[in-house]
């Protein structure tokens, strides 16, 4: 213990200082009581336990209800697999385009100064203030009947409302801002010396994004695509709408919800929705090492 | 590689960090940029290496001859070292080092052995043989700096810009560094600009100084040049402690308050052609008196420029004596004298001197003359 060595050799211990009761009465005057401590730590793991574990795990206990058969039964019918179709190519298209638009957005707007770019900034948060519902509203005004551009798509038999193409929009748009809201704060404050630095070495503007400024990013993009990852599987509000419930055009949000409004479903929309709470829980594994990567490689360039 | 440039201007927003700058750096020449913040030092080390592009209408800027103001900044070959070293910092030590000669394209790319062996010479030049593996972030700021360098020369370049090189480092480093580079460039004698604000930076190390104010050089010349004989009151102000008189030149003739004497020609404005000084006639005007140019003695110097002033304040813990005075105008001087000196005249304070300049500076006010105003009525 460090306390015992402040103790000089060769004095008696009652002339001393009394360290021991100074370090405590410290603590004492600095700290809550113990039973405040616990208390506070207490109540959010009861809320944590009430609100967030237990119902995750009544979707696996409800899921197995009906026994392992009827589990394996509700995740290979026809339609789950259809919904888990959607679903991937709704994702593995809205998740590449934010990546290109997260880097290309994040890039200009956290390296150069330009006219607007405080509107640019707002703009991209659009998605985050409007409801997926009025998103979708939104897309079936655009693509309807009822706007020149819906009787163009008619005459032209490109089909895009109540189809996949229109599934693959709004998920577009409601996880638009996902990717460029990680990057921004990351390429602001990185400035573009190294960039500048790569370019008087010789370097073209291929090789300074992919060796410069791609690596310096890398771990704020990964925990962007994983949030954006889950956002757009899990797109269910403006997805309804453009959807309009049909079988064929079910995602796994739409198909969970389809099973639990039709009678004599049992079990199956607990299993098929197990599918997306295992997709919640590996996100937030990764999420969580990504923030020790991103918090230890900030406090290598603190150094 | 020589560098020159001419007639560059540079404004930003309404700022104009350049005005009408021209500069010629010889082959092999280790130049400083000197000025305060804002003097447009930095903007003129980027605009040589191509990172910023002067206003429209400058005039060219020439590497060994050669047109280069159209060519971009990775085809001018120039090593640039910032001010906060600008590493990468997801890259080793070794990988930092071997960047530029890994960008290159594949026809003139080295071998990786050859990269490997070049990068090894450069550890061994910067004394840093075991840190190849090395993140930047687990070098401290001095190694940094040395790493910066040399990647910079890696790739070996016609010139070598440094912006405010040891800006960022503790005092002791940033001495051992600056000698440092000074034995490495008398080595390879490789063409370089460093820009400072530091004026014993510029002083100690460079061969030429150019001294920069408000997007203008002042003057460029060798260090003693611009410290014995500045041709502007600004570098006269900027390089080392300097007093201040303000009195008249007339016909000749220096003159603080009912004070006067003779000088020389090289002390009345620099040499230089100010505008509305008129020798035949009394010119208001400033007078520069450096604190160790003074002759200090208890009577007044016969045919000499002598004033008195009065001891206020004496300051002797050091290796000269600091003397605070007041003339009879109530201005303020310091003089410096030695320990041995102040012992023979008994310099105390409240006692009454005459100080008499051993070199002095006068700069004559700048006076629009009348026929310029002429030039507004058309």
């Amino acid at each position: 213990m460090e306390r015992e060595k402040l103790t000089p050799v060769g004095q008696a211990e009652s002339d001393l200082f009394d360290y021991k009761a100074h370090y405590r009465a410290v603590r004492r005057a600095t700290t809550e009581s113990s039973f405040v401590k616990w208390f506070l730590v207490a109540t959010s793991f009861v809320f944590m336990t009430l609100f967030l574990l237990f119902p995750l795990a009544c979707v696996f206990y409800e899921a197995f209800a009906d026994g392992l058969a009827a589990f394996t039964r509700a995740l290979s019918s026809k339609e789950t697999l259809n919904a888990m179709k959607i679903t991937l190519i709704a994702t593995s298209i809205a998740v590449p385009l934010n990546v290109i638009f997260g880097l290309t957005a994040s890039w200009c707007i956290g390296k150069f100064q330009f006219w607007g770019k405080g509107v640019l900034i707002s703009l991209i948060d659009i998605p985050f203030a409007i409801s997926p519902i009025i998103v979708g509203l939104l897309f079936v005004f655009l693509f309807g009947a009822s706007s020149a551009l819906g009787r163009w798509l008619f005459e032209h038999n490109i089909r895009i409302l109540f189809a996949t193409p229109a599934i693959v929009i709004v998920t577009v748009f409601v996880t638009f801002p996902f990717v460029v809201r990680e990057l921004i704060p990351v390429m602001e404050a990185q400035g573009s010396e190294e960039e500048q630095a790569a370019r008087v070495l010789g370097a073209n503007g291929w090789q300074i994004f992919w060796r410069v400024t791609l690596p310096n990013v890398k771990w704020a993009l990964l925990y962007g695509v994983i949030l954006c990852n889950a956002r757009a599987m899990g797109e269910f509000g403006a997805a309804v709408v453009v959807a309009r419930n049909s079988v064929k055009t079910n995602t796994l949000p739409l198909h969970i919800n389809a099973l639990y409004q039709s009678y004599g479903s049992g079990s199956a929309p607990f299993a098929v929705a197990t599918l997306l709470a295992t997709v919640a829980i590996i996100t937030l594994i990764v999420k969580t090492i990504l923030e020790i990567k991103i918090r230890t490689s900030e406090e290598a360039d603190v150094q | 590689m020589g560098i020159e440039v001419r007639n560059i201007t540079k404004s930003f927003g309404g700022f104009k960090a350049l005005d009408h700058v021209n500069l010629r750096i010889e082959a092999g020449e280790l130049v400083a940029l000197l000025g305060p913040s804002g003097s447009g030092k930095t903007t003129l080390l980027r605009i040589i290496a191509g990172l910023e592009t002067p206003d429209p209408g400058s005039g060219p800027v020439y590497f060994r001859g050669v047109r280069v103001d159209k060519q971009k900044v990775n085809e001018r070959g120039v090593g640039f070292v910032f001010q906060h070293y600008a590493l990468f910092r997801h890259m080793t030590v070794f990988d930092n080092i071997a960047f530029g000669l890994t960008v290159k394209p594949r026809r003139e790319r080295p071998s990786k052995s050859a990269i490997r062996e070049k990068v090894k010479a450069l550890l061994h030049m910067i004394q840093l043989d075991n840190y190849a593996d090395r993140y930047p972030s687990q070098l401290s700021g001095g190694q940094r700096q040395r790493v910066a360098l040399a990647r910079a020369l890696a790739v070996e370049p016609q010139a070598l810009l440094l912006d405010e090189p040891f800006g960022a480092l503790d005092a002791k480093v940033r001495v051992e560094l600056r000698a440092w580079l000074r034995r490495l460039h008398d080595e390879i004698h490789l063409t370089s600009v460093f820009v400072t604000h530091d004026q014993d930076e510029a002083l100690e190390l460079a061969d030429r100084v150019a001294v920069m104010n408000a997007g203008r050089i002042e003057q460029v010349g060798a260090p003693d040049e611009v410290f014995h004989a500045p041709k502007t009151p600004f570098v006269m102000n900027f390089l080392g402690q300097v007093n201040q008189f303000r009195g008249r030149m007339e016909r000749g003739r220096v003159w603080i308050g009912s004070y006067e004497g003779q000088a020389s020609e090289e002390e009345i404005n620099g040499g230089r052609v100010v505008r509305g000084y008129r020798a035949d006639a009394s010119n208001p005007a400033t007078i520069f008196i450096r604190p160790h140019d003074f002759e200090i003695s208890t009577t007044p110097q016969k045919g000499r420029l002598s004033f008195p002033a009065t001891v206020v304040r004496i300051r002797s813990a050091g290796n000269v004596v600091h003397v605070e005075m007041v003339t009879e105008a109530g201005e303020t001087l310091i003089a410096e004298t030695s320990h041995q000196e102040r012992a023979a005249l008994r310099l105390e304070t409240g006692g009454k001197f005459f100080m008499t300049p051993r070199n002095l500076r006068v700069f004559t006010d700048e006076v629009d003359e009348p026929e310029h105003n002429q030039v507004a009525s058309f």
